[in-house]
């Protein structure tokens, strides 16, 4: 049972407005009326079993203090599901090189669900638009005033959105260049010049952006680097080895950095 | 059987009578001027036993009342008495009381479960005796130098409205007025609340006492006056964090003292490789002696002792034994699993002792209930008033595992506990001179941010760590090289008033060579000697009797070769226990609850004549009921599994499965 709910909060529909995607039809629709049973039985299952679900899903973060990061499945079309190995290699690089008792596995949130609480680090991604609900808007900025974090990788292509949508979060605050002596650079492992450069795209700087709310900071922005990509397994980009090295020690040094401060 | 009330409330004067209760009492069982005792009259119709009960019962040959119990437990009282008489007809119990019953069980409910009739026989009056009393007062036990200490009175009276008086505050060492304010009494409003407030002007502890002024006639002036204690300090309190590991226990507990204005955090999370974050420029655990005792709390989160090195382990120890610190034990796997503190050379410090395979993580949600001491206690207050802390900590966000495998230790005092599982989950206890607090839970950052889905804030969650961390420096005494203190600030009268002293070198180490010479000065200003003896360690003690109720002050003065190491001193009060004398009108609905419930009756002791003819003649034997929880029955379970596997039996025979 654990391991189905976990497929199904992992497996999420390909969005049909992205170009390339397949629809997948199940194959029981193709069949003739002696399946007509056999359809409504796994509805009816289905309908149980998401119950079930509900009740399941809500304290499983609670429940298990082992440290994780939850995806924000975010609105707006743009693809928050990309890069599936990225948090589980990070989590993994926790637990190999630090004290962190990390989790195995990622979890999925949205900004308006109510498990959102037991996780205060979450992680968005993507190379499209980012959209938030007035109700999201306000959810998220409920979250990072009262404790909680987020980092925004920059995938190319949602910086523009992502600025957009932040500027609704906290109409009065700006996305700041962070300093190459703040300690997010230093927290476990040392960067001398700030944020690492992992995938070349358009050839501009990698830059490190944050946003503070009473002296804490509660969102960093990595644009121009995109070291979500560095941390896929490696035969999904190809990157080289020493490329992946820095990005997971930046993405460490992230994760270090929160805890401790 | 008959029981007598024997504590102090039973030696006040009611207005408008000339005996006091006890005496009314013995006048109307005892006096066989005119026709026969009713002692008398009741051992000739039955045979009869005596009982005198205060906080505890005891059976008497002869009636001999002196009013001394400091507390009253009327329903033990019922319960002893009918234990002694299990298995033999009783006509019943005659209950002699005022009825101010503040401790132990409901005695309606020790009655109804007596099985026998109560007659209650009723001293004193109904209406409230008049009188004014400083009931409470609400003050922080920290203050800073040159800041203003606010402090709430609450002012009870009866029989005085309108009158007016000063309630004021003093200085009890120099008799200074710090402050001081007139009301005029209204008994309708219950309590009268008064706002004062100080701003000290020395550093240490300083006493203040709040009086209320005295009227004629009133019931009694032993409550019309209140001391306490406050420590002064100068500065920001300094905390040590010391981590084992990045996790968010450790990070909202930081964020939380990091914001406390009035406390300045050193923050180490220690890494993998035996250093600490963040790496670059490194940290270091304090080098020094000095440096570690600089410090007021220590707080040491999941971390194994194997982490650190022998030597800092000791001056750890040394850090609250001799330095006075304070220290504060986080729970987790490190900490208190197998080679955890438990097996340490500080596990003599921890307030609980943990199994030989160490405590384990256990997965069940609970909320912690605090216990009676921690009903009021400045660690674990989220409210000023008892009842409603009680529920804060009730509603609470419910945490998620309990640690099994912790006992508490003889002498440690609890202050909440998972109730469930009869776990302590906050405890602590004195060691040496310093303090040392154990909390077995590693995920309170739910109370910070777990609690907005339920609608709440951080707040209570900053106000349990600020007041813990502010009580813990409180106690923490100065490294003095000659210390001594008494194990209480307040002792009622006829108590053992236990004295010990610390005599350090300039190294701190302990010296067992001192010559002491002590005083005592009792409130009459005369001194005693007072003789302290080694126990060990740098450790001396002494013994003393109180017999008069006020301020007493210990002066010691330690010598090593004809040479000064130093002075101390310390003051305690002496007072009889206020509990008695907080509420001491006749409580006449309770007794006739009780005789109701058991069918027994009623009367007042100006008509203790309709007492002999109410009791009935009795064959009936005493039955003892016992309540047994059915749950914990295997055979519960075992009927549950077998209806169960009927109900499967059935379907399968008729298809269904």
């Amino acid at each position: 049972m654990g391991a189905f709910i976990q497929y199904l909060h992992l497996y999420t529909p390909p969005d049909p407005s992205q170009e390339g995607n397949l629809m997948i039809i199940p194959p029981l629709l193709k069949g003739g009326r002696g399946d007509l049973k056999t359809i409504l039985k796994i509805f009816l299952s289905l309908i149980i079993c998401s119950f079930f679900i509900e009740i399941l899903a809500m304290p499983s973060l609670a429940q298990d203090d082992k440290f994780t990061i939850a995806r924000l499945k975010y609105g707006g079309g743009g693809d928050w599901y990309v890069g599936q190995t990225q948090i589980t290699n990070l989590l993994k690089g926790l637990r190999e090189r630090t004290n962190v008792d990390s989790a195995t596995k990622q979890e999925v949130v949205q900004l308006t669900d109510k498990k959102l609480y037991s996780c205060p680090f979450i992680y968005m991604t993507g190379h499209g638009n980012v959209s938030f609900t007035e109700e999201e808007v306000k959810a998220l900025r409920l979250y990072l005033t009262r404790g909680g974090f987020l980092w925004a990788n920059d995938d190319y292509g949602m910086d523009k959105s992502f600025r957009r949508e932040m500027k609704r979060v906290f109409p009065d605050k700006d996305l700041v260049e962070v300093p190459f002596d703040h300690k997010i650079y230093h927290s476990y492992y040392d960067f001398p010049s700030g944020l690492p450069k992992i995938h070349e795209h358009d050839n501009k700087p990698p830059k490190g952006y944050a946003i503070f709310h009473e002296g804490r900071m509660v969102v960093f922005y990595d644009y121009e680097s995109d070291i979500g990509d560095g941390l896929e397994d490696a035969q999904v980009y190809n990157d080289p080895l020493e490329k992946r090295e820095q990005a997971l020690r930046m993405a460490i040094n992230l994760v270090i950095y929160v805890l401790t401060n | 059987m008959l029981l007598f009330d024997d504590s102090q409330s039973m030696s006040l004067t009611d207005s408008g009578e000339k005996a006091t209760r006890i005496d009314s009492v013995k006048k109307a069982f005892l006096d066989n001027s005119g026709q026969k005792a009713i002692i008398e009259s009741l051992k000739e119709r039955f045979n009869t036993q005596l009982y005198q009960f205060g906080s505890d019962v005891s059976p008497a040959e002869e009636l001999s009342l002196k009013a001394q119990g400091t507390l009253t437990d009327v329903g033990k009282a019922i319960t002893k008495a009918v234990d002694d008489w299990k298995g033999q007809p009783v006509a019943g119990v005659v209950l002699v009381t005022d009825g101010r019953h503040n401790t132990g069980e409901n005695p309606v409910k020790s009655a109804q479960k007596a099985g026998v009739p109560v007659y209650v026989v009723g001293v004193g009056q109904v209406k409230m005796p008049c009188d004014i009393l400083v009931s409470r007062v609400e003050v922080s036990p920290v203050a800073y130098l040159d800041h203003v200490l606010p402090m709430r009175v609450a002012i009870s009276s009866n029989g005085y409205d309108g009158r007016e008086v000063r309630v004021a505050l003093t200085q009890t060492d120099n008799g200074l007025l710090r402050d001081s304010t007139t009301i005029k009494l209204n008994s309708r409003t219950g309590e009268q609340i008064v706002d004062l407030q100080t701003k000290p002007q020395q550093e240490g502890t300083i006493k203040f006492t709040v009086s209320v002024s005295s009227a004629p006639d009133e019931l009694t002036l032993q409550n019309n006056s209140y001391t306490f204690f406050v420590k002064v300090v100068k500065t920001k309190l300094k905390v040590l964090y010391i981590e084992g590991r990045p996790r968010w226990e450790s990070t909202f507990l930081n964020r939380t003292l990091q914001r406390d204005p009035n406390i300045e955090t050193t923050y180490l999370v220690a890494t993998k490789q035996g250093g600490y974050y963040p790496q670059f420029p490194p940290k270091t655990f304090p080098n020094t002696k000095n440096e570690l005792f600089f410090y007021d709390v220590m707080i040491l989160g999941d971390i194994s002792p194997s982490f650190f090195k022998n030597d800092q382990l000791a001056m750890i120890k040394d850090y609250v034994e001799n330095g006075g610190g304070s220290l504060v034990f986080l729970a987790g796997n490190n900490s208190y699993g197998d080679n955890g503190f438990g097996e340490s050379i500080l596990k003599d410090i921890l307030p609980i002792e943990i199994g030989q395979n160490g405590a384990r993580q256990v997965k069940a949600t609970f909320n912690p209930i605090l216990t009676q001491q921690g009903m009021t206690h400045p660690a674990v207050r989220l409210s000023d008033d008892p009842a409603e802390n009680t529920a804060i900590w009730r509603d609470l966000p419910p945490l998620s595992k309990f640690y099994d495998g912790i006992g508490i230790r003889a002498g440690a005092t609890v202050l909440a506990e998972n109730q469930q599982e009869k776990k302590p989950f906050i405890a602590f206890q004195r060691y040496g001179k310093g303090m040392v607090l154990m909390i077995a839970g590693d995920d309170l950052w739910q109370w910070a941010f777990g609690s907005y889905p339920f609608g709440g804030d951080d707040s209570y969650y900053r106000k349990f760590w600020s007041g813990n961390i502010r009580w813990l420096a409180s106690v923490r005494t100065q490294a003095d090289l000659v210390t001594v203190t008494t194990s209480k600030q307040t002792y009622s009268k006829d108590e053992k008033v236990k004295a010990t002293a610390y005599i350090y070198n300039e190294n701190y180490d302990p010296v067992n060579d001192a010559q002491i010479k002590a005083q005592v000065l009792i409130p009459s200003r005369a001194t005693r000697n007072l003789i302290f003896t080694l126990e060990e360690n740098g450790r001396y003690s002494a013994e003393f009797n109180p017999t008069m109720d006020g301020n007493y002050k210990i002066d010691v003065e330690a010598q090593r070769n004809g040479l000064l190491i130093g002075k101390s001193s310390t003051e305690f009060i002496v007072q009889t226990a206020t509990l008695e004398y907080l509420n001491t009108q006749l409580n006449e609905p309770l007794l006739k609850e009780i005789a109701d419930i058991s069918g027994g009756s009623y009367h007042s002791i100006n008509d203790i004549s309709e007492l002999l003819p109410s009791i009935k003649e009795t064959k009936d034997t005493v039955v003892s009921t016992r309540e047994r929880s059915i749950w914990d029955n295997a055979f519960v379970l075992l009927i549950a599994l077998a209806l169960l596997t009927t109900e499967w039996f059935i379907r399968k025979k008729k298809g269904l499965v």
